[in-house]
């Protein structure tokens, strides 16, 4: 079996990860910071996991730019609640690209994301693009659902699983969203979906179908139909008119309503059939 | 929960480190102890984005620009130097 080190703080979380993952891997729990970056460039445990802040309650930023550069393709798994301080902290550590995933404490099952961790299998997040994007659009009672959905789309899971781990009734979510004038939550969800989609595809070099693999989306078509739905484009036509960036630009105008979007978008209200919402 | 207080999470130079130009060399003089580090292109391009005390992520944006497929490999770079300067006590991490 594997081994992970993980720096968490108190008892009952130890034992949660303990228990969590008594299939995917042994645990070595560390007391320090630095003690689990001396774990991680030793070699000796296949992924590491972290909360957001170290033993003296100071963000782990440091300590993961330290294990960037001395065991660099040692994966980082951050284990957290979310909660606005913590999307700011997150904002602080989280680097598009690297194989580093957040696992939200307490409602997200930890040994799916290590299991992936260990086989080398983390792809790239984009979550810190779209949180850096969306987030400040959005007001401040969206704020955690907009980052859980930013963390949490690729990964396919539903609607009612991103409300309920953003604290909120779907219900509540929708109106919500409606009173900021943003697109219904279903949309919110399948365009960040979509955006993971291009990024992967455009920045990371992905092809279609390995994108349908990685995310599990579906038939032969279905990237190019979430990408037509939700960003208006096919993915050929998103890389002429300028790539993720453009994709980034046509997202924004998507989900954030005004009169021409609400327009444009009308069609996206109805139950769409990649939707997993 | 408990308070959290994430003291430092953004990058600055220690003060009383400096920048110096000699012939075509960027040198960093840390002028407390007369310790010198020579910049490469990537080294210069960091030391001017600390004057406005990035996060690491903000960093490696900046770096990276355009070319965001590279963004992971100038993350391990920028990460490798950052920790050389800290450890030779050229840089902090700061609030």
């Amino acid at each position: 079996m594997p081994t992970v080190g993980a720096l968490v703080r108190d008892f009952a979380t130890q034992d949660a990860v303990a228990r969590q993952l008594s299939r995917v891997a042994d645990v070595r729990f560390v007391d320090s910071a630095a003690a689990l970056v001396q774990m991680g460039v030793d070699g000796g445990v296949g992924a590491v996991i972290t909360e957001l802040s170290d033993e003296a309650g100071r963000s782990v930023a440091p300590m993961v730019v330290e294990l960037t550069a001395r065991a660099p393709s040692l994966p980082i798994v951050l284990y957290d609640v979310l909660n606005r301080p913590a999307i700011d902290r997150l904002q602080e550590i989280l680097v598009p690209g690297l194989r580093t995933e957040f696992v939200l404490r307490d409602v997200e099952p930890l040994g799916t994301t290590v299991r992936q961790a260990l086989a080398g299998a983390l792809p790239p997040t984009v979550a810190p693009i779209l949180i850096e994007r969306f987030v400040p659009l959005a007001p401040l009672s969206l704020h955690v659902f907009i980052a859980v959905a930013a963390l949490k789309a690729p990964s396919g899971r539903s609607l009612e699983h991103l409300a309920q781990w953003s604290g909120v009734a779907r219900r509540t979510l929708a109106r919500r969203l409606v009173a900021a004038n943003w697109q219904p939550p279903s949309v919110v969800l399948q365009t960040f979906r979509a955006l993971d989609a291009v990024w992967l595809m455009t920045v990371c070099g992905r092809s279609a179908r390995r994108v349908r693999e990685l995310r599990d989306l579906g038939g032969p078509s279905s990237v190019g139909r979430l990408l037509r739905r939700y960003l208006g484009l096919a993915p050929l036509e998103l890389r002429d008119a300028g790539g993720f960036a453009a994709a980034l630009d046509i997202a924004q105008h998507a989900i954030i309503g005004n009169d021409a979007n609400s327009r444009r978008h009308h069609s996206l209200r109805e139950a769409s059939r990649v939707d997993h919402g | 929960m408990p308070q959290v207080r994430f003291a430092a999470t953004r990058l600055a130079p220690v003060q009383g480190v400096v920048l110096e130009l000699k012939g075509s060399q960027h040198l960093l003089v840390n002028t407390n102890n007369g310790a010198r580090c020579v910049l490469n292109a990537m080294g210069r391009r960091i030391w001017a984005m600390l004057a406005g005390r990035p996060t690491f992520p903000a960093l490696v944006g900046g770096l990276s620009g355009s070319h965001d497929q590279k963004r992971g490999e100038f993350a391990r770079d920028a990460g490798r130097l950052l920790l050389a300067w800290q450890e030779a006590g050229l840089i902090t991490w700061t609030s």
